[in-house]
């Protein structure tokens, strides 16, 4: 028997249908969770993302709907997740500050490592993102990572504000270079 | 914060602005190949890196929690939660039926002379017996405890005598509206009552009704969906099955 689509599934979530819902979670729950960790490294806090997801998904109403034109479904999958994520950051660096205000001075140059950190071997993107000057590492550890707004970079990096989009644009298009050498997994269907 | 609206692509994509600066971004996206260009390079350059991530494995048990949590969630969402909420739905009555009185709930009986006070009250009492009585008669028909939500005594139109209430109630997972009204004027023959329930300004339909020799009738209607619903309205409608009000509105409240 034929595995159901993406799209499939997503027709049928819409319809409330509840199988295809978790038989879309079976499907991405390994990706978006890995990537939801790597975003929040914590597994509590990545466990609430996917809560959020998931219940985007199910509620199918604003940030919850997919829109096809605008890329592929895992992609936009991935999106969603990323910005559940950053808000999630974002209430989380509120209650921190509250309580620590060591947040905001004691910045230091964010060791990608240090950020994604990777017990395994086989971490392609940490391999590329390492290959990357540091000003480089930086920008996509502070944007991609953090979620920082573009105000937030500049002071941080002590760069014009004008500069921040294209060095992060730079960044991007450098990393997915020496991505596009090795090949990732490949999840739509 | 800044000056230029295609500065602003970075915040978008970061889910970084307020729904004022998103919506005038996604204007000026709409028009600026340029910015198109450039959220589709960015969108492509981001999309994928998950898939290059090292792979965690999830939390035991993970799965059952989040799915549990979604589904119940959704129960809980079809299950009523009202809050007041200010009235927007003027605008729609007020093309409709220009000239009627528009105030709602208890201002209507600053408008109204003391004898007709007197009148209304009566009215009302009586008009509460027979909600109550109606309502008991629905307890029995149907499994589950229905509970007022809410009570509202239904404004008339300048120049009518019609009265009525309209009540909210609460049946397990629904909720279903009770209207009962007299003192309506007679109906031609294929007219009837049309009961709406109003979301902003958006009218949909909730049961109709014709009315006795006495101008009496009403109509208990079940609430399928979940919205949060300002006002209720009744207007006299040339025949059934109207999906938006053709006629004047008699009776209306705000809720």
């Amino acid at each position: 028997m034929a595995q159901p689509t993406d799209l499939d599934l997503y027709e049928r979530i819409r319809q409330k249908d509840k199988e295809a819902l978790e038989v879309l979670y079976d499907r991405y729950e390994k990706l978006l969770y890995s990537f939801a960790y790597r975003m929040m490294k914590d597994s509590q806090a990545a466990e609430e993302v996917m809560q959020d997801v998931f219940m985007k998904l199910w509620r199918g109403k604003g940030a919850g709907q997919y829109v096809s034109g605008r890329g592929k479904f895992s992609s936009w999958l991935l999106t969603i997740t990323r910005n559940a994520s950053i808000d999630l950051i974002r209430k989380k660096k509120v209650q921190e500050v509250e309580w620590d205000q060591r947040d905001s001075v004691h910045e230091d140059l964010p060791g990608v490592e240090q950020e994604i950190e990777d017990k395994e071997e086989r971490n392609q993107l940490r391999r590329a993102v390492h290959t990357l000057p540091d000003e480089q590492q930086r920008m996509i550890c502070l944007f991609y990572f953090q979620g920082m707004s573009q105000r937030e970079i500049a002071e941080k990096c002590d760069i014009p504000l004008g500069t921040v989009k294209g060095r992060v644009r730079l960044a991007l298009k450098k990393l997915r270079e020496h991505l596009e050498k090795e090949g990732g997994i490949v999840y739509e269907r | 914060m800044n000056d230029k609206p295609c500065d602003h692509i970075l915040d978008y994509i970061n889910d970084q602005l307020s729904d004022i600066e998103r919506k005038q971004f996604e204007k000026h996206l709409s028009e600026c190949p340029r910015c198109q260009e450039e959220l589709k390079e960015m969108e492509d350059l981001m999309g994928d890196l998950p898939t290059y991530m090292e792979q965690t494995e999830p939390p035991a048990g993970m799965k059952q929690r989040v799915l549990d949590e979604v589904f119940s969630n959704e129960e809980e969402d079809t299950a009523p939660v009202r809050t007041k909420r200010p009235v927007k739905w003027k605008a729609w009555s007020g093309v409709l039926a220009a000239g009627l009185l528009l105030s709602i709930g208890m201002n209507v009986y600053t408008g109204l002379e003391v004898s007709d006070l007197a009148t209304e009250n009566e009215q009302l009492e009586s008009s509460l017996t027979e909600i109550q009585t109606a309502l008991s008669e629905l307890e029995d028909s149907e499994s589950g405890t229905a509970s007022p939500l809410q009570q509202t005594e239904l404004a008339s139109a300048e120049g009518t005598n019609a009265a009525g209430t309209a009540t909210l109630l609460n049946r397990e997972t629904r909720q279903e509206l009770l209207v009962q009204t007299q003192n309506l004027e007679n109906l031609e023959p294929g007219e009837v009552y049309q009961v709406w329930l109003i979301e902003g300004e958006t009218p949909e339909p909730a049961g109709a009704f014709t009315t006795n020799d006495t101008g009496s009738g009403g109509v208990a209607f079940t609430i399928n969906e979940e919205k949060s619903w300002d006002a209720v309205a009744i207007t006299k409608e040339p025949q059934t099955g109207n999906q938006t009000p053709q006629g004047e509105i008699i009776l209306q409240a705000g809720l």
